[in-house]
Order: C-alpha cells, then structure tokens, then sequence
C-alpha cells in the first residue's frame, strides 16, 4: 500500500512538472499523457503475431475497455454473454432502421481480470455481476467498454450497462461496489464514458435519458463526495482531470455542452458547439486543453483549444474563430471515436476512416491535411499514441500503422496481428505495448 | 451489351422525356392501373420492365401491361442493398457491406450475377456511365470503378467525402454525389486522370438521401434534385464546376426519393403520398399535382406515362397519368 502510495505521488510529481511520465505505469484509458509516452529504445516498433509477441492469451467475452497497467498486474474488463451475441462489423456504416441498437442476446457476465504481466497468466478474475444488461448497446460497442482505472491500491471498474462500479483490491477482493444506475441514452447505443481516479476520488459520468449525472464518490468507501446532475442524454467520453497553472478542473465532453467541474463539484465553465455523438476524451498540452467531436453524418465537426482560467459560458459566437478562452477552433477537425495526440508541437487528427491530419498544437494552423493511411485499413476506433518519434495507429482489424512524427506525414511501416476486430486502445508499460483485440491480450515486447 | 444499354436508355429517355414535356402544367392527376404486391423498397423503370429491390433482392417484372404485372424472375444478394442503377441488361447493386454487384438481367426470368467485389465501406448508391461505375461508400467516399468486365469489376479510383456519402447517380458522363449533412458534388467521368469533383458545395442542407437525375427537358436548365429531410433541393448544374443551389422547396411531406422527367419531379413524399412539382422556373418550384397512398411513399419511377410509386413495404402502385 505505501510502495503504491509513493508510487502514485511520484506518477503525479511528473504529470504536474509538464514533463512525460515515464511508462512503468499506464493506470487509465490513454495513460498518464494522453497517448504520449517518454521515449525509450526498448521499445517496440516492429512486430507481428511471429515477431515481438512475449505472450497472447485468450480473453472471453466482449469487451472493448483498454487494459491498464499497474507493476506486473494488468487490468481488464469483459462481458461473457451465455448466449450467441450479435457479432460487431469493422468500419463506419449506417446499420439501418434501427440505428444499430441490439439488446443482448443472453445473460451477460461482467468479469475483471488481473493478468501477470511477465507470464500472461491469469492471476485472478472476478465476476461482479450477472443477468441480463437493462440497457441496450450498438450493434459495433460493448457491454464492458469502460476501461478501469487504478492508483495502484484498488483497481475501479464500472459497468456503465449495468450502473455498476466497484474498487476492487490487487487480489481480487471486492472492497466496495456501489450502484450508479444502467439506464439507456436517447441512442440506446450503450455506455464508453471511463471512470477516473484523482486524489483519493472516483469521477464517473452517467449520461442517459432519465437524469444524467457527473458523480464524485470516496475512491475508499464508495461513498457519494458529490453528485451534479447534467443536461444530456448520451456521451461516451471519459472525463479528463485537467491539472493546469490555475487550478485542477474535471473536464466533460457532451452533446450540450463541454463543461468544467471544480473539485467540489462547482460549474467552472461551459461550451456549446459540439457535434451528436461525443466520443473523444478531453486532454491537455502546452497550456491548453483540446476538446472535440465529431460524428460524420453532421456538421460541425468541432475542435476546440481552451486556455486555463476559463469562468461562465466561453462559447464561441457566430463567425467567431477564437475568444479569450478559445485559443483556436477547427470546425471540421473533430472526430468520432478515436482521441487526437499532441506529440511534440503537433496535433494530429486520426479519422476513424483512416485519414491522418496534422495541425500546429498552439495555433490550429494545418501542417497537413488528410493523408490515408492504407487503403486496406477497415476503420480506426483505437486513439493513437506515440513515443520515439513516431505515432501509432491501430486499426479495427488489428494492423498498428507506424507514422513519422513531424511535418511530413510519411508511413513508415505495419504491425499486424491476428487477433480479430481491436477497437480497444493498448497500454504501453514498462517496455511493453499490451494490445486488446477482440479475442486476445498480447504483450508486445523488443527482443532482449 | 453496353452499347446495346445506351442506345436502350436512350431510347428511354427520349419517349418518357417526350412524354412529360407534353404535360399540362395546372393539373395532374393520377388513376390506379395495377400494383405490384410487397414488400418493396425501391422502383425503377426500363423499358418495359420494373426492378424491384426488397432488402436483399431484386424482382424483374414485365409491367407491359400494367393492370396485370407479371413477376418474371429475382436475385437476392448478400446484404440489404441501399441503391441501384439499371443500365441495358445489367443491374447494378450497392449492396451494403457486400460491396457492389452487376447483375445480368438478360434473361428476366432468370437474373445472374455476373461479377462482384467487396467495397472498403458500405455501398449505398450506384450510377453507371458506359462502363464505368461510380460507387458511394461509407468508408472510401465515392469509388470509380471499370465495369468493362462485368465478371470481373475493379476499382480504379476513388474520392473521399467529408461526410456520409448517400447517393450517386449519372446523366451522360456527369455524375452527381451527396453526403450528409451537406456535401454536394459534380463529377466528370469523360476526363482521364484522378478522380476528382468538378465541383463541391456544401450546401445540400444536411439530410439529404437521395439525388435523382433531371432528364433534359425543352428550354429549362440541367436540374438535379436533392431530396431529404423535409425538402426538396433543386440545384441548376448547367455548369459543372459552378452548380448553383436555385430553390429549397418544402413539400407536404418528407421527401425519400425523387424521380425527373423533363420539367417535372415526381416525389415520394412520405406520408404525403406522390408529390408532383413543377420546376419550369428552378428558383420557384411549384406543386402541380399529387396522389394520396395509403402508407408512405418510399420511392417513385416514370415510366412514360406510368408512374410507379413504393407505397410502405406493401406494394409498388402503377399510376396512369393525366392528361
């Protein structure tokens, strides 16, 4: 608990001097740096399913949460349906009449697993819940989309489909489990929203069609910190915890608005202008946060970059570009599932249809526009990360594109695996790239 | 076989295009003749036969005498097909995540596939021009493809949109795409090189679903319509690289498809049944005539002077048209 403890303290040390973490922990979705890690020449940047590979092992079920990392243990989340599930097509498609909207098949298991990460074994598992899922999912999501989160004493999941989380101790122990509520969104396209973990406190968004909520509870007892109700009805983003020069704010994407939350709970601000179907994590660099969205079918397709200090509605007016808190906006630029990275000086877009754009961080000005990345590749669900000068782009049918970093978009290679559909976005730590896909856990690693 | 679909076409379009310019401008009106029973999705018309596309399949039926259609021959495909183009004795399919297929109509009765391939998207609107095809697709934008070998089609190209490519459909080598929400496109299919539009707006006012072609009529401009939404999109392309969005004219429904014959689009209007709108002045759309149906018009195909509407999923209705 102290070695976690000082663990922890140390992971934060780095995260508050701007520099980048070194990766010996990945403890939530995208990891410490938003997809970016130190650079480090034992890391992988080749590999295939014969090459690179220190262990694979099955993982049943569906669910596309990403793994996180913490010492040798690796955390993930599944739903192992009793049944025969509507299986999910690679791409981006109009899946008709319904919109996609499938309700399960059978019971569902929601199970955590603890993965050794030397061996690949399965250290332990635990079944938090069964039955079958009150809400409904699409056709392409999960009913375990949620990626945990840990500090390195408790591992937390949430279930969104199920209104479950729970903080679950390094053996397995269920050390408290609170109901949030599994309700539906106006889409009935299922959950994605990922908790996060900040001194001492579980942040989790509840967005649904009844009464969305942004809640604050005890990261040791579960208990309620603070609950704030939200006007929406759908958001499959995970909030980002926004620890800039002026103060620490929780940051929420949302259909209505983008908004920011103070520890205690408190409306900082707010922005109207994103698109339907807000998918993309907030996250920060060189001063600014970077928000955005972008569901293809409509338009804007909004990016934002805000400054720190933000109060009251900051939103842009008519053919206003930029404000005082609004350091640039792009309003085509946004995305639909995958998050952007900032590497370097550089922001850089990868469209779920497998485009790559890149634009100056701090302006908005384009480097570059849309590059296709291969014309092979079915779709990108997967947010990019990067280290040693290059960006990896992982698509849904498991192949990693590797891109220079840099004003010239060159591609400098492919890592394919034969995994199946991946949607989930891998952990790189300690010298490692742990890739989920659809059917399997990998450890990618140089060899020694 | 491409020649001999030209000249078909051709042929076509000359006698419907005769047909409707003949038309008064006042007062349309519409007799029921036939139908065609369910389910049904789309209608088009060559000429004296139906295609018909439920889901998966296409029907052949010979509607030469129209009070008594005659159903001559189906081919159903793997995925449900959002779009299709008949073109000579070939039917060309988007068929969703299938891709694209040609099927030979040849012998109605008896419809074969002739060739296939799996698009990088889902396939949701076709238009052929010669031998060239022009496919919209999710993922890819809109795919030229070298249809020359029907057994063996290849794509050749492609144009990626910004949004969700809907439809595609050619008048001569000009073909025209939309997306959602609002992406409009001209392409010349007659010019060698990449494929590229001639020209792009982005002002097709967001749910756009359907682009049919405007056939050329006497003394009025080229006119594509845009349906979707709530409205009818009239746009005058008589210069390629410089469409020019004339008129957003709200129908009394909510327009699905939309077929043109000269000056007239005849629009499925949902629940509004068959919407008939005059578009001698583009910049003023008028309504001229109309039929109520019992469910919602889906789709609707001319055919001289039979109009063929989609009426829910229950049948295809054969309208005499007068005067």
């Amino acid at each position: 608990m102290c070695r976690a403890r000082l663990a922890t303290i140390a992971l934060t040390g780095l995260v508050l001097l701007g520099g980048v973490a070194a990766a010996d922990q990945w403890p939530q979705f995208r990891g410490p740096q938003s997809g970016v890690v130190a650079d480090d020449p034992a890391l992988p940047e080749h590999w295939s399913e014969t090459d690179g590979v220190v262990w694979k092992v099955a993982i049943p079920g569906l669910g596309w949460s990403s793994p996180v990392v913490w010492d040798d243990h690796i955390f993930l989340t599944t739903a192992i349906s009793a049944g025969r599930e509507v299986a999910p097509t690679r791409g981006l498609y109009d899946p008709g009449d319904d919109h996609g909207k499938t309700s399960a098949a059978a019971p569902q298991r929601w199970v955590v697993y603890d993965v050794d990460f030397r061996t690949g074994r399965i250290r332990w598992e635990r079944e938090l819940r069964d039955g079958r899922p009150p809400t409904m999912r699409h056709v392409k999501n999960s009913f375990a989309s949620e990626t945990p989160v840990t500090d390195g004493e408790r591992v937390y999941v949430y279930f969104g489909a199920t209104g479950l989380v729970a903080a679950l101790d390094r053996n397995g122990k269920v050390v408290w489990v609170k109901e949030l509520g599994g309700i539906d969104g106006r889409y009935q396209f299922g959950t994605g929203s990922s908790p996060i973990v900040h001194q001492g406190r579980l942040y989790v968004v509840n967005d649904n069609n009844k009464q969305s909520f942004i809640a604050a509870l005890d990261a040791k007892t579960g208990s309620d910190v603070w609950r704030v109700n939200r006007d929406e009805t759908d958001s499959w983003a995970t909030p980002f915890v926004w620890e800039n020069d002026v103060r620490t704010e929780i940051v929420t994407n949302g259909t209505n608005r983008v908004r920011s939350y103070g520890l205690d709970g408190t409306l900082l601000w707010e922005l109207k202008g994103m698109t339907t179907l807000d998918t993309p994590t907030p996250f920060a660099r060189h001063g600014l946060l970077y928000v955005g969205s972008g569901y293809p079918g409509v338009a804007p397709r909004p990016v934002y970059a805000i400054r720190a200090g933000a109060s009251g509605d900051i939103s842009l007016k008519p053919d206003e570009a930029s404000n005082q808190y609004v350091a640039w906006y792009q309003p085509l630029l946004g995305t639909y599932n995958t998050s952007a990275l900032v590497y370097g000086d550089y922001y850089y877009t990868l469209l779920d249809r497998g485009f790559l754009l890149c634009h100056d961080a701090r302006t908005g000005k384009q480097i570059y526009g849309r590059q296709r990345i291969s014309v092979e590749a079915s779709g990108f669900t997967a947010s990019p990360w990067a280290y040693n000068g290059k960006i990896f782009l992982l698509s849904e049918d498991g192949d990693t594109f590797v891109v220079q970093a840099g004003p010239e978009f060159k591609l400098l290679g492919k890592n394919s695996l034969d995994g199946g559909m991946t949607l989930a976005t891998p952990a790189v730590a300690r010298g490692s790239v742990i890739i989920r896909t659809q059917s399997s856990l990998y450890r990618i690693a140089k060899k020694r | 076989m491409s020649e001999r679909g030209a000249v078909a076409r051709i042929a076509f379009l000359c006698v419907a295009s005769a047909s409707a310019v003949s038309v008064s401008a006042q007062s349309l009106s519409f007799a029921r003749v036939g139908s065609i029973a369910g389910p049904a999705d789309m209608v088009k018309v060559q000429d004296r036969y139906a295609y018909i596309v439920a889901d998966k399949t296409v029907s052949v039926v010979d509607i030469s005498n129209p009070a008594a259609p005659r159903r001559e021959g189906a081919y159903t495909f793997p995925d449900r097909i959002w779009g299709f183009s008949v073109a000579g004795s070939f039917v060309y399919v988007a068929d969703d995540l299938a891709g694209f297929g040609i099927l030979d109509v040849s012998n109605p009765a008896a419809p074969a596939l002739r060739g296939s391939f799996k698009t990088r998207g889902q396939a949701h609107g076709v238009a052929v021009y010669g031998t060239k095809a022009l496919i919209a697709d999710h993922m890819a934008g809109v795919v030229l493809v070298d249809a020359s070998n029907p057994a063996n089609p290849v794509a050749v190209d492609s144009f990626f949109l910004e949004g969700y490519p809907r439809d595609v459909v050619a008048r001569g080598a000009l073909a025209y795409a939309v997306d959602s929400p609002t992406g409009f496109y001209v392409f010349d299919l007659s010019k060698s090189g990449p494929l590229e539009p001639a020209s792009a707006l982005q002002s097709a006012n967001g749910r756009a679903l359907g682009v049919s072609e405007g056939a050329p009529g006497a003394n009025i401009a080229n006119i594509v319509c845009v349906a979707g939404g709530a409205a009818l999109q009239v746009f005058d392309v008589t210069h390629p690289a410089a469409p020019v969005l004339t008129a957003t004219y709200r129908t009394p429904g909510r327009p699905q498809r939309v077929s043109l014959q000269g000056r007239l689009a005849y629009v499925a209007d949902g629940p509004a049944g068959l919407q008939v709108v005059d578009l001698s002045m583009p910049s003023t759309p008028r309504l001229i005539g109309a039929h109520a149906t019992s469910a919602p018009a889906r789709d609707v195909a001319i055919a001289s002077s039979l109009v063929l509407v989609v009426v829910g999923n229950e049948e295809v209705l054969l309208l005499r048209q007068t005067p």
